[in-house]
């Protein structure tokens, strides 16, 4: 699992997730994998996945210009869904109320950090911590409605910044 | 044709750091111009770097010294969408390439990776930021999204353009070893 890579590839509510070989340039079978969609009439446009752990994580991406809020008469709904590798098969949908632009893991894959627009326009933002078995949200924070992006880093104590500081420039 | 997405992944793997002054962030960059530091458990805020405005992502090296940032606009206002490093000890900011895209860092934090639109991948040294040999658009014809493998040997290149392909690259000599198509 450690030293393996899947491709993933999608249309509409249909994703296709193979397991690649490095060694060949040839693909074998897809694993089916479906997205499940309450608004199949508006078209996914935007999908991301990552994996950590022994599970792929899959989330309609949101906030971006893909969007398909826009237009859309239908209620989306958001949510990440977390997935055997090897069978393809959907274990969970977790946090179906939150519309992420980005999720990013924690080291053991046990819980997720993600950014929820709210709305289209980015005026209305949540940071998310979220458990991965259970899909409770463990904490949560209002941001400033601005356009946000998440990075979780280890680094020396003795250079995490505390309080305002200015960045110089060459 | 109807859009498609790809995306590979490796699954990423993690280790324990030995080092005990450690400490885990969440860093928040948001377009007005900051790095925001969050505690990873509470959310709260600790605290807060002013770059440059229209910052338009965030990346890291692996030791954590050194944040890679996509900006819109740079320090006297003219240009656009440079790549820049900020080391965290000098809190100095350093312009490695106008324009750019997205930013990849290689395990051991020795390289990082952008692209200029589809003109090849373009490689940085990741403590210097001098410009390497990069990856010719000969090779590496698509825009990608661009994956290490755990050991930095292998480079997975996954486009949409100008045919959905998976490249598979060996990074050390920056030649192409697989092509994965036909699939949408």
């Amino acid at each position: 699992m450690r030293d393996s890579f899947y491709l993933y590839s999608y249309h509409r509510s249909d994703g296709q997730l193979w397991k690649v070989n490095s060694q060949n340039a040839t693909l074998g079978r897809p694993l089916k994998v479906s997205f499940s969609d309450a608004a199949p009439e508006c078209e996914i446009h935007d999908e991301k996945m990552f994996g950590v752990g022994n599970r792929i994580f899959l989330y309609e991406a949101f906030g971006d210009k893909g969007d398909r809020r826009s237009g859309c008469k239908a209620p989306i709904p958001g949510g990440v869904l977390s997935m055997d590798p090897e069978t393809g098969e959907v274990l969970r949908r977790l946090a179906n109320g939150v519309h992420f632009n980005s999720l990013v893991p924690n080291s053991d894959g046990k819980e997720l950090y993600g950014i929820d627009v709210r709305h289209l326009n980015w005026d209305s933002i949540g940071l998310v911590r979220l458990d991965t078995e259970t899909g409770r949200v463990l904490s949560k924070k209002e941001l400033t409605p601005d356009v946000w992006f998440i990075d979780l880093v280890s680094m020396p104590r003795n250079i995490v910044p505390h309080g305002e500081l200015e960045a110089v420039h060459d | 044709m109807k859009r498609a997405g790809m995306g590979i992944l490796f699954l990423l793997l993690f280790f324990p750091s030995k080092e005990q002054d450690k400490q885990l962030v969440l860093l928040a960059t948001h377009r007005v111009g900051r790095v925001e530091v969050f505690d990873p458990v509470t959310l709260a805020p600790i605290g807060s770097i002013h770059v440059l405005p229209l910052a338009n992502g965030i990346g890291s090296n692996p030791d954590g010294r050194i944040l890679y940032i996509p900006e819109g606009i740079g320090p006297d206002f003219k240009g656009c969408c440079a790549l820049y490093a900020l080391n965290l000890e000098t809190r100095r900011m350093t312009r490695l390439v106008e324009p750019s895209g997205g930013v990849t860092v290689s395990p051991d934090g020795n390289h990082v990776l952008t692209q200029r639109g589809n003109a090849g991948i373009e490689v940085y040294d990741g403590r210097t930021f001098e410009r390497e040999a990069p990856v010719p658009r000969s090779v590496a014809p698509g825009v990608y999204d661009l994956y290490y493998s755990p050991d930095g040997h292998l480079l997975f290149g996954a486009t949409n353009w100008p045919q959905p392909s998976l490249d598979i690259f060996d990074f050390a000599s920056r030649q192409l070893v697989r092509k994965v198509s036909g699939f949408r």
